[in-house]
């Protein structure tokens, strides 16, 4: 089995909504496991919240361009986005040992998925792709 | 446009959000508790049954309103956290500071002894 797809969203956090329906309409008659389903859908929302709130800076009228490859026993998102780009030397990572009320999203996304990998996208912008690894329920 | 239904349960405003508690939703969620957990001697259940999605922007309105209601002389407990939801609390760490019940029933007990 393989799926390739294509999506584009606008830069809203209204619109994350309509990328989850998109990636669980193709992965869920595929036979998605319950928990994959969630960590991708959990790991791709805050992808997408990361870009709209900091590389588009809340900007609401640029786009974000999703692609879905799905294989056998492997699912790969790409989320494009042409903001400013995500420079992994200023990334804290957040201290687990004192709550906070931000900072978790890379975190959460680096824990939920099996690779993450960031780069440029073409002279500005950043090209994410998170792939899962096992997401289909065991027969 | 987040949807929840709140109501009072033994003097215990139970607020209980649906679908998605995530960024989209957390604006909504934040001035939804904004009220109930600013007054001393309030009595706050958050009832996450019929949440099927919390992000970091849902955990870190709960973190918020825990501190506020603290400051306040308000208690504040969360129920319901169960499966996909309560992991997110666990990966974050946040279970550690916020009052999480696997239950309506326990969050509530846990609040008349407050």
């Amino acid at each position: 089995m393989s799926i390739s797809a294509t999506f584009a969203i606008p830069s809203r956090v209204g619109a994350i909504e309509d990328a989850r329906r998109w990636v669980t309409g193709h992965l869920q008659p595929g036979g998605a496991s319950a928990d994959a389903l969630w960590e991708i859908e959990l790991a791709m929302t805050e992808a997408l919240a990361n870009v709209i709130k900091h590389a588009y800076g809340g900007d609401g009228s640029q786009r974000i361009d999703l692609a879905l490859l799905v294989e056998d026993d492997r699912v790969e998102i790409e989320i494009v986005d042409s903001g400013a780009p995500f420079n992994p030397a200023s990334y804290v990572p957040p201290d687990l040992e004192v709550a906070s009320d931000r900072g978790y999203g890379v975190h959460l996304i680096d824990e939920l998925m099996d690779e993450v990998d960031r780069q440029p996208a073409g002279d500005r912008g950043t090209r994410l792709r998170l792939v899962k690894q096992g997401w289909r329920n065991r027969q | 446009m987040m949807e929840a239904e709140v109501r009072e349960i033994d003097g215990i405003t139970v607020i209980a959000p649906r679908g998605p508690l995530d960024v989209g939703a957390a604006l909504d969620f934040r001035n939804l508790l904004t009220g109930p957990i600013a007054v001393q001697g309030n009595k706050v259940l958050i009832d996450l049954s019929a949440v099927s999605l919390v992000d970091s922007s849902g955990v870190g309105v709960l973190v918020t309103a825990h501190r506020q209601a603290v400051a306040a002389g308000a208690a504040f407990a969360i129920a319901g956290a169960v499966g996909p939801v309560g992991r997110v609390f666990e990966m974050t760490r946040t279970n550690k500071l916020l009052s999480i019940h696997a239950s309506v029933d326990d969050g509530l007990a846990s609040l008349r002894d407050a």
